[in-house]
C-alpha cells in the first residue's frame, strides 16, 4: 500500500486542509510588562505593545519596525 | 475643524487606546503594579484632554455635558450633519465604556 506522509499530503495541497494536520497542542506564553509604543505610534500600530505589534499578511507575521 | 481641535482629538484618541490596551492587559495581570502605574499616568491626562476640549469644543459624550442652564449635548454637529471626520473620529459617537 502506498502511503503519503501526511506532511508530505500537506505540503502538495494548495488548499489548506486541517484533516491533514498532524496533531498539536496550542498554548499562549504569558505576556510580560515591557518597553511600550509611545501613545502616537501604539494609537497607529493597533497596540501599545511592540511584541504585539504583528501586522497578519495571510502568511506569516512580520513586524513592521 | 481648528487645528487644536483635531489635535486634542487625536490626543483623546491615543490616551483612550493606550488605556484600554493597558486595561486588556491588567483583566489577566491585575496585580501588576508597573501596568497599573501606567493606568494611573494616563487617566489624569485623558481626564485633562477632555476637560480641555469639552470647554472649547463642547461635550464629546453626554457625561460631559457641564451646564446647568442649557442642556448643550444637542449644539454641536451629529456625525451625519458632516461633524468631525477630518481625523477618524466622529464627534457624538464617541464611548467611554
Amino acid at each position: 500500500m502506498n502511503v503519503t506522509p501526511r506532511s508530505q499530503n500537506f505540503r502538495n495541497s494548495n488548499t489548506v486542509n486541517f484533516d491533514q494536520f498532524p496533531l498539536g497542542m496550542a498554548y499562549v506564553p504569558w505576556q510580560s510588562w515591557n518597553q511600550l509604543y509611545d501613545l502616537e505610534r501604539g494609537f497607529q500600530a493597533g497596540t501599545i505593545f511592540p511584541e504585539l505589534d504583528l501586522p497578519f499578511t495571510g502568511r506569516c507575521t512580520t513586524n513592521a519596525n | 475643524m481648528p487645528t487644536n481641535e483635531i489635535q486634542l482629538l487625536q490626543q483623546i484618541n491615543q490616551l483612550s487606546f493606550a488605556m484600554h490596551d493597558t486595561a486588556l492587559y491588567l483583566d489577566t495581570h491585575p496585580m501588576d503594579t508597573n501596568a497599573l502605574d501606567y493606568y494611573h499616568y494616563l487617566k489624569p491626562m485623558k481626564e485633562q484632554a477632555i476637560a480641555e476640549y469639552t470647554a472649547s469644543y463642547g461635550p464629546l459624550t453626554m457625561g460631559d455635558v457641564n451646564s446647568n442652564t442649557e442642556w448643550t449635548w444637542i449644539n454641536e454637529p451629529w456625525p451625519w450633519e458632516g461633524a468631525g471626520c477630518s481625523c477618524g473620529t466622529m464627534r457624538n459617537d464617541y464611548n467611554i465604556r
